[in-house]
């Protein structure tokens, strides 16, 4: 891809995660002026819940079960720390991929200025790889916290809620908030900031050809 | 740094002026410059060779390995 079109792609995206998080932010502050309930979505994982048998249509013969053991819940929560968890969402969430798009719409530039091995770039690449690894852990964080912060004010009759990782008794029906947690953001931000590693000793190298004549 | 060029001696004895050997050896007059104050890490031996040429003289007319000298 063309240098030109790759800025230019990022810029889109830069702009793409403007307007969301502005909308986010938008949404956040009618639903705040007009007293509404702020409202999630959470994933679920339903043990126990009915299975039914898959069989050869000519044998009649089981081959297996489908079950479906996996849901959303939608919660309708208000209080003042839910309400400051989404903020912080939207704000860090929304930040952090603008700057990683900036910071990588600078290194595009530089490279296609003829000139990669600058501490500029160097600079950019580190910031990108820290950021990578902030939003990691900051869903990490999201995936832990918000089950905490509702749990305990949520109940389904019938069944027992609980976090990802609990066990629910023989014969009870529990379902559990699902916790997608991914690695992917973290291995990326680390080999980003491996390869701004690479980029300084380029530099190096760089500015002490320039010191032979 | 303890190496000293002695480029200006030695277009001082061949009266040759600075932007000439600069011409002549096909660098421009800002890298002479730098080398002739010491200001550069290092000289390639291409360089050098132009030069010894150009000036008609040895390497060790041109450098000289002082140890008490400071930048």
């Amino acid at each position: 891809m063309k240098h030109r079109a790759l800025e230019h792609l990022l810029s889109l995206g830069i702009g793409l995660v403007a307007i969301g998080m502005a909308a986010g932010l938008g949404f956040f502050l009618i639903a705040a002026l007009n007293g509404d309930a702020v409202q999630t979505t959470l994933p679920l994982a339903i043990d126990g819940a009915a299975r039914h048998a898959v069989t050869m249509r000519d044998t009649g013969a089981a081959v297996g079960a489908v079950a479906g053991d996996h849901g959303t819940m939608q919660v309708t929560a208000g209080g003042a720390l839910y309400r400051f968890g989404q903020l912080l969402d939207i704000v860090l969430s929304g930040g952090l991929l603008i700057v990683i798009l900036h910071r990588l719409r600078r290194v595009v530039a530089a490279i296609a200025g003829g000139h990669p091995f600058e501490h500029g770039t160097v600079a950019a690449l580190r910031m990108i790889g820290w950021a990578l690894i902030a939003l990691n852990l900051w869903n990490w964080v999201r995936i832990l916290v918000l089950p905490l912060l509702l749990l305990p004010h949520l109940s389904v009759e019938g069944w027992r809620l609980a976090p990802a990782i609990a066990r629910g008794a023989p014969g009870e029906h529990l379902m559990r908030i699902d916790a997608h947690v991914s690695i992917v953001p973290l291995l990326v931000g680390l080999v980003v900031l491996v390869l701004a590693e690479a980029f300084r000793a380029g530099q190096a190298l760089r500015e002490d050809n320039e010191a032979i004549v | 740094m303890a190496m000293i060029v002695n480029i200006d001696v030695m277009l001082a004895k061949r009266k040759m002026s600075v932007t000439a050997l600069a011409e002549e050896i096909g660098i421009s007059l800002t890298n002479l410059s730098l080398l002739k104050t010491g200001k550069v890490k290092g000289v390639r031996f291409a360089t050098l060779e132009a030069i010894c040429k150009a000036l008609d003289c040895q390497p060790g007319d041109l450098l000289e390995y002082r140890p008490d000298a400071v930048d």
